[in-house]
């Protein structure tokens, strides 16, 4: 892990003496709501429908065991015992108390984490495969990269104040699990032709009111050109992209409207007058960022752990887990874990300080005190021997936190939608819930197989839905909560965003309406085939007849 | 109004005007862009004039004139707008412009820093600014980590330099 050096530790320090001052200066009146508001934002800190919430920074998914512990504390003593973990990576509170978050950025700080540009009009947390350094599909590690960006995007003079909020994601594997299509930036590591690493470029995807694919921009960006080129992005962005409407304002709208082409010949230009200046990365810093992400000391294991496969072929249940939730290391005899925060009838994302503690002690013992936050919203040990995921299991079990639904319609990506927002227009959580609980068996749930269900509280997404296999968006209708369906979006390499697939539900009667869907799928099914792959055979017609009837 | 410079609130001694009879008369003029393209040979031959740009003016405008221009004044039509820092960069650094650039328009103390870093180096201010404010909060950050206007040497080289000039000794 990538751990601070003084300059780093002295910008997080002065930071929260910086957001001391600002709260001070509110409360006193210095600064009025309106003043307050963007600067409170670039801390993270938000004004929701029953109290202030305070998003935390996780950078690109990556926790040690004492960051983690850190976390639990703090929603222990300045919070309700429990945080929810974002589609972001990050983390968020729910209940502190404005005197106090300086307080909690000063005990953050000793744990070299903070809540710097987790919301406002800049660039965001830099996001990344949650299996960096473990997946065996990997080119490179992405969070050398990603540490790269967070330092230059931390406290951008240029773009602070951009038109809207801005999210780059990286990943250095062939599957994309960082969903990069569907953001203002997405990166992916390749290789050059002469074997060294550099980037693909990708821009403008992003979800929404108007949800579209990113368009490359670049086929191969030398590793040394990587904040130069980002830099040219941004700029093209802040002078040009539309500030006249919010909704207007990211970039894939600029990118739409003036086309992916002018938008790149823009952006070279302005690469062609920095790219030898001072952005350009000295090789020195690349290599003492690499060495920060040097593999953990990885035991010479046998490929297949004996052990493990009996306790396999003995335990119905822990097969099951294992199943899916345990995924292929890159090192022989490890395996990633991941940690389901999607118990049947749960909240998606929800973590108690116990489980926090519980899961903390777990990577201690079994995963090099290394955690990740995976953009789905649960938790990833990513470096577990296999003989040791028996154990890990038992463990898990005795938090709740053995959920075997990875990947599964249990594994529901949901916003805190009306029950916390102020800009819902219906609630997430408890379809979320229902639908968990009516897919609970866990036979049934395992025959369904793979197939993502994201909602969103509303139009502007944050639940992901437009990019869910299932997508379900909560929106208010004369005062009633409806839910539109959309069917066939992906988040991965092929991504693609759903189709609406006719007339909403009312809360009543959107459960049963994905259980006929579901069951529609079951039905039409070919042998091995997923249910996004039964759609793209079939098309939405099967599913539209069932739902509503041949017309 | 008055204009917060070198860690010192002063006096504004330039005049903001809208037509070439007030441009011309003696003194620091501030004029509109368009004025200053329709009537710039007219102009050229005083010296103490500057030009208001709006925050989404092309800068090619006025490649041949930077060397010719007092000064120059980037607008803020809000605290959040934050398109003239990319112009403040662009006129310092592309443009090599070295007179003042002063910031116009209801931006607040917390941003000093970044105008300073952007190249700005004059903001109009209310009378009763409190510029110590202002000044704890350009000093407040003992690093920075990306190159900008000003000569503040990024993370990733200063780091590279302590280990050299400390290997070096």
């Amino acid at each position: 892990m990538y751990v601070y050096d003084e300059l780093d530790r002295g910008l997080v320090n002065e930071r929260v003496e910086e957001f001391r001052d600002q709260v001070n200066r509110r409360i006193s009146g210095e600064l009025t709501e309106e003043q307050f508001r963007p600067l409170r934002l670039m801390n993270g800190l938000y004004l929701q429908l029953h109290a202030y919430m305070l998003r935390v920074a996780v950078p690109y998914g990556v926790l040690s065991s004492t960051q983690m512990r850190k976390l639990a504390r703090i929603a222990r003593v300045y919070d309700r015992g429990y945080g929810h973990f974002t589609t972001r990576q990050n983390i968020q509170f729910n209940w502190p108390k404005l005197e106090e978050t300086p307080d909690i950025l000063a005990e953050l700080a000793e744990v070299e984490m903070h809540a710097i540009q987790t919301s406002g009009n800049c660039i965001r947390n830099t996001t990344a495969d949650q299996f960096a350094g473990a997946a065996a599909d990997e080119l490179e590690d992405p969070r050398i990269w990603c540490e790269i960006i967070r330092q230059w995007s931390t406290f951008h003079p240029e773009f602070t104040f951009l038109p809207r909020k801005f999210k780059i994601a990286v990943t250095g594997a062939v599957s994309d699990r960082a969903a990069i299509k569907v953001h203002d930036i997405g990166i992916v590591l390749v290789q050059g032709t002469d074997g060294e690493v550099g980037f693909e470029i990708w821009a403008g995807g992003g979800l929404g009111r108007t949800p579209m694919i990113a368009k490359k921009i670049r086929d191969f960006l030398p590793a040394t050109d990587l904040l130069s080129y980002l830099e040219a992005m941004l700029r093209v962005y802040n002078r040009f992209g539309r500030r006249d409407n919010k909704y207007k304002a990211r970039i894939k709208i600029l990118v739409h409207e003036i086309g992916a082409d002018a938008y790149r010949d823009a952006v070279e230009a302005e690469w062609a007058d920095i790219r030898d200046g001072a952005l350009a990365l000295p090789e020195q810093e690349i290599s003492r960022i690499r060495e920060a992400f040097t593999p953990p000391a990885f035991e010479a294991l046998e490929t297949a752990s004996t052990a493990f496969e009996a306790r396999k072929f003995e335990d119905r249940g822990f097969a099951r887990w294992v199943a899916s939730n345990v995924r292929r290391h890159k090192v022989p005899g490890y395996a990633i874990a991941n940690i389901s925060l999607k118990p049947a009838g749960g909240i998606p994302g929800d973590a108690t300080a116990e489980q926090m503690d519980a899961v903390a002690d777990y990577a201690d013992r079994w995963s090099f005190g290394e955690l990740r936050v995976a953009h789905e919203q649960n938790l990833v040990l990513p470096h577990v021997r296999q003989e040791d995921l028996y154990d890990l299991w038992l463990a898990l079990g005795s938090v709740e936190l053995d959920a075997p639904n990875i990947g599964t319609l249990g594994d529901i990506i949901a916003c805190p939608g009306m029950d916390y927002c102020s800009l819902a227009t219906a609630r997430s959580i408890p379809v979320a819930q229902q639908i968990s609980e009516r897919f609970a068996d866990l036979e049934r749930l395992h025959d369904i197989g793979s197939v993502s269900l994201n909602i969103s509280g509303c139009i502007n997404a944050c639940g992901h839905h437009h990019v869910g296999n299932i997508g379900i968006l909560g929106v208010d209708k004369k005062g009633e909560e409806f839910y539109q369906v959309t069917l066939g979006g992906q988040a991965d390499e092929n991504a693609a965003i759903g189709k609406i697939i006719g007339p909403g539900f009312a809360s009543d009667a959107i459960v049963d309406a994905i259980e006929t869907i579901i069951e529609t799928y079951l039905s039409v099914r070919q042998d091995g085939e997923t249910f996004i792959g039964t759609l793209n055979r079939l098309g939405q017609t099967p599913f539209k007849e069932a739902l509503y009837g041949t017309a | 109004m008055a204009l917060l410079k070198n860690g010192r609130l002063i006096q504004d001694r330039w005049t903001t005007v809208e037509n070439l009879t007030d441009a011309l008369k003696p003194g620091g003029v501030l004029v509109p862009l368009e004025l200053w393209l329709a009537e710039r040979d007219t102009l050229r031959g005083k010296s103490a004039v500057g030009v208001i740009l709006p925050n989404d003016a092309d800068l090619d405008l006025l490649a041949e004139d930077y060397d010719r221009i007092a000064a120059i004044v980037l607008t803020f039509p809000s605290m959040v707008d934050g398109r003239a820092f990319s112009q403040a960069r662009l006129i310092r650094e592309r443009f090599g412009f070295d007179g003042e650039i002063r910031a116009r328009g209801p931006v607040i103390a917390d941003q000093y820093l970044y105008l300073l870093r952007c190249g700005v180096d004059a903001v109009e201010v209310p009378e009763d600014t409190n510029v110590e404010s202002w000044l704890r909060n350009a000093r407040r950050f003992s690093a920075v980590y990306q190159p900008a206007a000003d000569d503040r040497i990024p993370a990733y080289r200063r780091r590279h330099l302590v280990a050299a000039s400390a290997i070096a000794s």
